[in-house]
């Protein structure tokens, strides 16, 4: 039996206290190119010369204009994890989940806790059991 | 400190390509939300957590490297999406509580 937990959030200025709330981001996946007919994997590809990365943010079921994240809120989430990569050569963009053709097929990597309340032994995790 | 001088210090197990990365210092969680929140660009991650997902966590932050402890098995398709994306995995038999005392004694804070 595993659990997962998806990670959420809001983000506020440190210096003019500006609250950015994220109450429509049910989390980030990690555009992994699964499906060569999506718009994502077309950006993927696009960027991935100038090691860019694509993220996508995804919201919450039923997909629908009143749980949609704005391009706003995309662009400062964007500019936050871009701008901790200071030491970085690359970048991530973020992209909305309607740019994924089918959702329910994708297979992106969703950042998710995973397993921190699972009932399964040790051992049966790779975690090796001490005498 | 590169990555590299690490690496030997503490004899750890390269998993994929390796990228000399300059360390800036050690983030020890196995939670990808509190990863996400408060790991630095540079870091190296310390964790016990093998899935792949830490790679998509690791390539957001821009982490320097993973170690992964215990001598914990990684999955190959772990492996296979981190050199994808120039995440750097490496292995230590260490339990993560020794390792944390070794990267420190190293002069990594």
């Amino acid at each position: 039996m595993t659990s997962a937990q998806s990670v959420r959030f809001d983000l506020k200025c440190k210096l003019c206290n500006t609250l950015v709330t994220y109450d429509e981001l049910s989390g980030l996946m990690l555009c992994t190119g699964c499906k060569t007919d999506c718009d994502v994997y077309r950006l993927l590809q696009k960027y991935s010369g100038k090691r860019t990365w694509i993220y996508v943010a995804f919201g919450f079921k039923p997909f629908s204009d009143k749980t949609k994240l704005s391009n706003e809120k995309i662009a400062i989430l964007e500019d936050y994890f871009n701008q901790r990569r200071k030491s970085s050569k690359s970048s991530i963009k973020i992209v909305p989940y309607e740019m994924i053709n089918d959702p329910d097929s994708c297979t992106g990597e969703f950042i998710m806790d995973s397993s921190l309340l699972s009932l399964t032994p040790p051992d049966k995790k790779g975690l090796k059991i001490e005498d | 400190m590169k990555l590299k001088e690490i690496i030997d210090k503490l004899s750890l197990k390269v998993l994929t390509n390796l990228e000399d990365n300059e360390v800036s210092g050690v983030y020890i969680s196995d939670m990808l939300s509190d990863v996400m929140s408060k790991a630095q660009s540079g870091n190296i991650w310390v964790t016990i957590q093998t899935h792949k997902n830490i790679v998509a966590a690791a390539n957001l932050i821009d982490i320097a490297a993973v170690i992964i402890t215990h001598g914990v098995d990684i999955p190959q398709e772990t492996i296979e999406l981190a050199n994808r994306y120039n995440v750097v995995l490496l292995s230590s038999d260490d339990s993560t509580f020794v390792l944390g005392g070794k990267l420190y004694q190293a002069g990594i804070v």
